[in-house]
């Protein structure tokens, strides 16, 4: 029987920005819907982690960045050696669907939540491009 | 973002960020550090810097040590838990009233740990 691999699903740290909620939010989101999918520590991952730098090496993974310095996407790169097999950056999703940008680091706004959904089709757009690859 | 402790480490920054020492802290992204996002490793060099881990993997502390960051404290949100074992945060989505209050307790600590390294700091210049 052949195991098929998860999804590593990668989430911004992005403490610093409120871009960085919407990808967390949104990334645990899929999480709680689908059995398909994982998500590792990114700073975990970048730190060292060898549980984490296995998982990115042995399944596809795609990332979900905040903004354009798509730091999880480069850090894949860097410490898994490996290129993410899709790498999603909600500052593009928000401009693309002139969305307003969101304000709050800490909380997501009812206004924000439009842009949650947004990228939520878009992550899970690219899991079924992603599995259908794989397969 | 996998654990609930590091909720608590994120809500307790922005404690200290939005409401107890706004004009005195800034946050940082911590994949930016060691993703070579130059703005941010040059703050981290240039300036104090106070970690805030969630567990004892300490990625943070690691990460910014990496960065050749000028680390001043360290609060791990692990040990601060051990001694308050009461505030269990929900789970990683909601913290709930004890893990808000863990988080508020840990910006506590790390507002007064900001207190003393500005104190250091003017007290060398």
């Amino acid at each position: 029987m052949k195991i098929k691999p998860k999804i590593g699903l990668i989430s911004c740290s992005g403490e610093g920005l409120p871009e960085g909620m919407i990808s967390r939010v949104a990334t645990r989101r899929i999480l709680e819907e689908r059995d398909d999918v994982v998500t590792i520590c990114l700073p975990l991952f970048l730190a060292g982690g060898q549980e984490e730098r296995d998982f990115v090496k042995d399944n596809p993974c795609i990332t979900v960045d905040g903004c354009n310095k798509m730091c999880a996407a480069k850090g894949v790169q860097m410490y898994g050696k490996v290129h993410p097999k899709s790498s999603i950056v909600i500052s593009d999703i928000a401009e693309k669907h002139k969305h307003l940008k969101p304000k709050s680091k800490s909380r997501i706004e009812p206004q924000d939540e439009k842009l949650v959904e947004e990228t939520m089709k878009h992550i899970t757009e690219e899991i079924d491009r992603v599995k259908e690859e794989e397969e | 973002m996998d654990r609930p402790l590091a909720t608590v480490s994120r809500y307790a920054g922005y404690h200290v960020l939005e409401k107890l020492r706004p004009d005195k802290t800034v946050l940082l992204c911590t994949p930016a550090l060691i993703g070579g996002v130059q703005e941010d490793v040059t703050f981290a060099k240039e300036n104090p810097v106070l970690v805030i881990d969630g567990c004892g993997e300490k990625c943070c502390e690691k990460i910014v040590n990496e960065a050749k960051g000028r680390i001043k404290a360290v609060i791990n949100v692990e040990d601060v838990l051990k001694e308050h074992k009461d505030l269990q945060p929900e789970s990683r989505a909601k913290l709930g009233p004890k893990g808000m209050k863990l988080a508020e307790i840990v910006g506590e600590m790390a507002a007064k740990k900001v207190d003393e390294i500005l104190a250091e700091v003017n007290k060398s210049e």
